[in-house]
């Protein structure tokens, strides 16, 4: 603790690593949640995504669990009510955000927005699936956790393209580049 | 500044001939992306493009590298679940061709500045 001009006492706080290997390993965290999503957008298959088949199967019936084993019931109610009746739509929504999170954090684009989606979209897996059986609870509060470390870090400036483009937008007065700053 | 976009076109033209060694565990439960030989005829091509490209600093030949992954990454969604589709890939070789074609197209559209631009000294 330090003590200012005015009498006040500030809390000194310990810088976080900034070494290469912690980079390296902030990079390394950023590519393998990358291909987290970018693997799982394997079994996400149109036209139907798995409704119509008996038993259900693939991304309908994961969908299918938020009301079968619901989480949180507000949620639950939505899917059963909103996201069901009109599930081809959402889950062509699904698969072209899951692989813009996954394309996004790969090359280390925008990273801080993008791993707050990242975390959002776990959230709602997570309150789909997390009561079904034969879950690993842990595997979705890992995914929430990793995406919010990733934020924390902000991951993109350690060998992504935010590293890279930080400089030029910082130089810039538009009003992208101030944005593209604050998401990086 | 152009010299760190070119090293950055560099390692992404990098990257994207070496993704093409991720089909080899195709049939195995460590699987990452499908990479079917189109697919891999694709990321070596173009990352080769795009490789030769950084290397001269030629930032017209990055953007076509970028546009054609993206080209290529739209094929692939539009040929998702089909029984035509011809790179013979699936959602994930979706998300991969978006990555690098994105990564190497955002590289080429940078306007470059003229003067040396400083590293981050701190501020937000």
């Amino acid at each position: 603790m330090v003590a200012t001009g005015s009498g006040a006492v500030q809390l000194q706080l310990e810088r976080l690593d900034d070494s290469r290997i912690g980079r390296l390993l902030i990079a390394v965290v950023r590519v393998g949640v990358a291909f987290l999503w970018i693997q799982n957008l394997g079994w996400k298959v149109p036209p139907s995504f798995g409704q119509g088949s008996t038993p259900p199967e693939g991304l309908y019936q994961f969908t299918r669990y938020a009301v079968d084993y619901p989480v949180f019931p507000p949620y639950a109610s939505f899917v059963e009510h909103v996201v069901l009746p009109n599930f081809v739509a959402f889950a062509w929504l699904t698969l072209l955000l899951e692989a813009c999170i996954g394309a996004f954090l790969l090359i280390g684009l925008a990273v801080r927005f993008w791993a707050l989606v990242g975390a959002a979209q776990s959230l709602v897996i997570t309150l789909s699936v997390l009561n079904a059986p034969n879950e690993w609870h842990w595997a979705y509060y890992l995914m929430i956790l990793a995406h919010l470390a990733l934020f924390a870090v902000a991951a993109g400036r350690a060998g992504g393209l935010d590293g890279v483009l930080r400089p030029l937008w910082r130089q810039s007065t538009g009003r992208l580049a101030r944005t593209l700053l604050t998401v990086s | 500044m152009a010299e760190r976009l070119n090293r950055a076109a560099l390692a992404i033209g990098v990257a994207t001939v070496l993704s093409s060694l991720l089909g080899i565990p195709d049939s195995t439960q460590f699987r990452l992306v499908r990479i079917g030989g189109a697919t891999a005829v694709v990321l070596i091509a173009l990352g080769l493009v795009a490789i030769v490209a950084a290397r001269l600093g030629h930032r017209p030949l990055v953007a076509i590298a970028g546009v054609g992954l993206l080209a290529t990454a739209g094929l692939q969604l539009a040929q998702l679940g089909r029984s035509t589709n011809w790179l013979g890939g699936d959602g994930s070789t979706f998300g991969l061709l978006l990555s690098f074609g994105l990564g190497l197209t955002v590289l080429s559209l940078v306007p470059v500045p003229a003067e040396p631009i400083p590293f981050d000294d701190g501020r937000r």
